[in-house]
C-alpha cells in the first residue's frame, strides 16, 4: 500500500494543479458556446469511426479479408482511451483541447471511445454504451490539424482503478496496478473451430517492474507502448477520425495463435510471434514499445473528409 | 441485546429530528437512517452502491442477521438462510448443491455471501436480477426448486414473528415510519429489505493477501507470492475473469458508471458436441435464449475460495487443485456417464480458457494464493454471526 498511497498522493496533487486550469475556463461566462472566428473559446467535437476498411465495426457483421490470410473476423471488442488531444495551427502551433470533464466518457486529458455495443460477441466482455467523440474547448481557431496520444498517461496508469473515477474504473480495461490499463482492446473472433478462434490485441504498458503485481512501479516502465498520432491534415469542424482495425492488422496473420499461448497479441513478450506486425500498424517498436519516428508510419488511425 | 437497543435510541432521536423539520421533508423519516450509517470498509474497498429505497440503518441490519438465522423463516421451520450460508465456510454450505427445506435438491452450488454488495448480478447467471431485494425472494417463495419453501405459508410463517415479541421490537425499530403511519411492519416486504441491509454488511477484505497489499511484508508466504504473480500473469489469464478488488469482474459500486456484468464458458462441459451443457444448467442460455451464451456464468469472487468447495455451479470440482487442473487444460474432459463431452472444445468457451502448462511447484504456489484470499476475521465475525446462539 506505501507505494500505491504515494502514487495516489502525487495524483492528487496532480488533479488539484489541473483543477485550477479547468477552473479559469469555466469560469468564464461564454465558455462552452462555440463563436469560432471571434476571440474566445470554442467547444471541439472530436469524431472518431470505429471501422474495417470502409465498413463501420459492429458486433455480430463479419468483415472479411483482413490480415495477410484474408481472414474473416467478427468483432467481440473495441474500446480504447485516447489522451493529450492538441489541435494544430498552420503556423506550427500547438493548442491543447480541455476535455470537458463529464463524469462518465472523460477525465483530466483522457478520454473513453467505445466502438462495441455488447450485442452478439460483444456480450462475453462488452457494455451497451457507445461512444465515437471527444469533447473538450479551445481558444477558437483555425486549426489544421490534431495531434493524441492512444492510452493512459503514465501519470494515471497505475491508480487504483477501483477507487478512480470514471472513465478509468472500468475494470476490463484494466489489467493490474502493476502494468495498469489496457489501452486499447480489439478482440476478434476468426474462422477457425470454436473455441481457437479468439484472436485478442490488447495494448497496454510491459516491463513494469514492481514487488508484485498489487504496487505500481515506481519508475515508469521499461516498454510504454503508447501509440503517438498525429495527422497533419485534420479539420476538426469537418472531419472524422476512421480507427481502422483492418489497417492495423494488415500485416498480420489474424488465423493463427501459437498455442499456450493467449490469443493474439496482448504486449506481452510471449506474444513475440504475433506482436510485431500489430505493433508495425501502431508505429511502434517491439523492441521498446516507443515510436519509431513519432509512430509515423502508424495506419491504425486516418482522417476521412467531411461533407 | 444492547447491539439491538443502541442503534434504536439513534433511530428515535433521528425521527425526532426529522420531525422537527417535517413541514420541509414530510417523508424524512425513511431516510433518517442514511446518513447514520457507516461502512466499515477495509482499506481501498469502494462504497457500495445501495438502492434508495432501502437504505442502510443498524436497526435493519440487526432485524436482517436475526431473520437470516432463525428457520422460522421457512414454510415447514426447519431451515433458515444459514442452513445453506454457513459463516465458517463463508457462508457456503460444503455440499455440491444445496438442498431445500422439503429436501428439494438445488440444480446449483450454494454461492458465498462475502462481498455480495458488490456483485455486478445476483445467483449464477441472470443478467437482470441486479437488486438484493429481488433476489431473496427467489429462495423464500420459489417452487422450482423449493427452498425456504414460504409459498403456500405465508400468513403463518408471519404470524410466527408477529407472536415473538423480540420481532415486533426488531422489526419496529427497524421500520418506524411503519409504525408511525399504523402500517404492520411485519411483512414480506420488510423481510426482505432487513436481510438485504444484513446481507451487504456481509464485507470481506482482511486477509493475508490484503495486509500484503497494505504492506505487511510478512503477510504472505513465499509460495503465495510466487502463485499472486502467476495469477497475475497474461499465461494464467486468471484476472481477466477475476479481477478487481473483489476478484470478480462481474463487479459495481457506488462510483461506477459503466455496468460490467459479465457471463463466461469456461469448457466445463459439452454433452452433444454442439457446446451444450447439462439441461438444468445451462447458465445464461436459460435465461436469454440466445446460442452464444449457452454455459456461461457468473465468474464468483475468489475471496475466502479455501473454504467454499465444492467448485464450480454445479459443484461438480471438489478442490482447488482440480479447479487448477481444469483450468490449465483449458477446460474438463467429462469421459463418461450421462455428462460425458469434451468441455475443452465447447465452442462457447471464453477466449481467456486457453490453457496453460504449470509444473507442480507452480500449481501449488497458486493454490498458496489462492488460500491466503482466506478472511479469518470475516469467518468469525460475531457481526456476521448467529444472534440465537449467544
Amino acid at each position: 500500500m506505501r507505494s500505491r498511497t504515494l502514487t495516489l498522493l502525487a495524483l492528487a496533487a496532480a488533479f488539484t494543479l489541473v483543477a485550477c486550469d479547468d477552473g479559469e475556463s469555466a469560469d468564464a461566462p461564454d465558455a462552452r458556446i462555440p463563436d469560432v472566428g471571434s476571440p474566445g473559446e470554442a467547444t471541439y467535437t472530436i469524431r472518431f469511426a470505429g471501422q474495417f476498411g470502409d465498413a463501420p465495426a459492429a458486433c455480430g457483421t463479419p468483415f472479411s479479408d483482413i490480415g495477410t490470410a484474408g481472414t474473416t473476423v467478427e468483432l467481440l471488442d473495441f474500446r480504447m482511451y485516447v489522451n493529450g488531444l492538441t489541435l494544430l495551427t498552420a503556423d506550427g502551433g500547438e493548442v491543447p483541447l480541455a476535455l470537458e470533464q463529464d463524469g462518465m466518457w472523460q477525465h483530466e486529458g483522457v478520454a473513453l471511445l467505445d466502438f462495441e455495443d455488447g450485442s452478439a460477441g460483444c456480450a462475453e466482455t462488452g457494455n451497451s454504451a457507445l461512444r465515437d467523440v471527444v469533447v473538450g474547448t479551445a481558444p477558437a481557431g483555425d486549426y489544421v490539424g490534431l495531434r493524441f496520444g492512444l492510452g493512459v498517461p503514465e501519470a494515471l496508469n497505475h491508480a487504483d482503478t477501483t477507487l478512480a473515477p470514471a472513465p478509468l474504473n472500468v475494470g476490463s480495461l484494466f489489467w493490474v496496478w502493476q502494468s495498469g490499463y489496457k489501452f486499447l482492446r480489439l478482440d476478434l473472433s476468426n474462422e477457425n473451430e470454436a473455441p481457437n478462434d479468439k484472436w485478442f490485441v490488447h495494448l497496454g504498458s510491459g516491463g513494469c517492474e514492481s514487488a508484485d503485481p498489487t504496487t505500481a512501479p515506481a519508475v515508469a516502465c521499461a516498454r510504454p507502448n503508447r501509440p503517438t498520432v498525429t495527422l497533419a491534415e485534420f479539420d476538426p469542424e469537418a472531419d472524422t477520425i476512421v480507427v481502422d482495425a483492418a489497417a492495423l492488422l494488415v500485416d498480420a496473420d489474424v488465423s493463427v495463435n501459437t498455442p499456450m499461448t493467449p490469443p493474439g497479441c496482448m504486449s506481452n513478450p510471449v506474444d513475440v510471434d504475433e506482436c510485431p506486425a500489430v505493433f508495425d500498424g501502431f508505429g511502434l517498436s517491439w523492441d521498446d514499445g516507443g515510436c519509431v519516428d513519432g509512430c509515423a508510419g502508424q495506419a491504425f488511425f486516418r482522417v476521412a473528409g467531411g461533407e | 441485546m444492547p447491539a439491538v437497543c443502541a442503534p434504536r435510541a439513534a433511530l428515535v432521536a433521528l425521527a425526532a429530528l426529522a420531525a422537527g423539520c417535517g413541514e420541509e421533508t414530510p417523508s424524512a423519516a425513511p431516510d433518517a437512517g442514511v446518513a447514520g450509517y457507516v461502512w466499515a470498509l477495509p482499506p481501498g474497498f469502494p462504497e457500495p452502491s445501495v438502492p434508495a429505497d432501502n437504505p442502510m440503518t443498524e436497526a435493519r441490519v440487526e432485524l436482517g442477521r436475526h431473520l437470516f438465522y432463525d428457520a422460522r423463516l421457512s414454510g415447514n421451520g426447519t431451515q433458515a438462510c444459514a442452513s445453506c450460508h454457513e459463516q465458517a465456510r463463508a457462508f457456503t454450505d460444503g455440499r455440491a448443491v444445496a438442498e431445500g427445506s422439503t429436501g428439494a435438491m438445488h440444480p446449483r452450488n450454494s454461492q458465498t455471501l462475502a462481498n455480495v454488495v458488490y456483485n455486478a448480478t445476483l445467483t449464477w447467471a441472470n443478467p437482470g436480477l441486479v437488486a438484493l431485494e429481488r433476489q431473496i425472494v427467489i429462495p423464500m417463495f420459489g417452487d422450482a426448486p423449493v427452498e425456504l419453501g414460504i409459498a403456500g405459508h405465508e400468513e403463518a410463517v408471519l404470524d410466527r414473528f408477529r407472536a415473538d415479541p423480540l420481532y415486533v421490537d426488531l422489526f419496529a425499530a427497524a421500520f418506524p415510519e411503519d409504525v408511525a403511519g399504523d402500517v404492520d411492519p411485519v411483512r414480506f416486504e420488510r423481510v426482505v429489505d432487513g436481510l438485504a441491509c444484513f446481507l451487504r454488511t456481509m464485507i470481506s477484505g482482511d486477509s493475508p493477501f490484503d495486509r500484503h497489499a497494505a504492506g505487511d511484508g510478512e503477510a504472505l508466504s513465499l509460495a503465495a507470492r510466487r502463485g499472486m504473480a502467476l495469477f497475475f500473469s497474461e499465461r494464467l489469464e486468471c484476472h481477466h475473469c477475476h479481477g478487481g478488488f473483489n476478484f470478480t469482474q462481474s463487479t459495481v459500486h457506488a462510483g461506477q458508471v459503466f455496468p460490467e456484468q459479465p457471463f463466461h464458458n469456461t469448457g466445463l462441459y459439452d454433452v452433444d458436441g454442439e457446446g451444450a451443457y447439462p439441461a438444468d444448467n445451462t447458465g445464461l442460455f436459460e435465461i436469454t435464449g440466445r446460442p452464444e451464451d449457452m454455459g456461461r456464468f457468473r465468474a464468483p469472487t475468489l475471496r475466502n475460495v479455501a473454504v467454499t468447495g465444492p467448485y464450480m455451479h454445479d459443484g461438480s470440482v471438489e478442490t482447488l487443485e482440480e479447479v487448477v487442473a481444469i483450468y490449465a487444460a483449458g477446460g474438463r474432459l467429462v469421459e463418461d456417464g450421462p455428462l460425458a463431452g469434451d468441455g475443452r472444445g465447447n465452442r462457447y468457451k471464453s477466449g481467456f480458457v486457453g490453457g496453460f502448462a504449470l509444473t507442480d511447484g507452480e500449481k501449488a504456489d497458486l493454490v498458496a494464493f489462492l488460500e491466503s484470499l482466506t478472511d479469518e476475521s470475516f469467518l468469525t465475525d460475531p457481526r456476521f454471526a448467529d444472534p440465537f446462539a449467544e
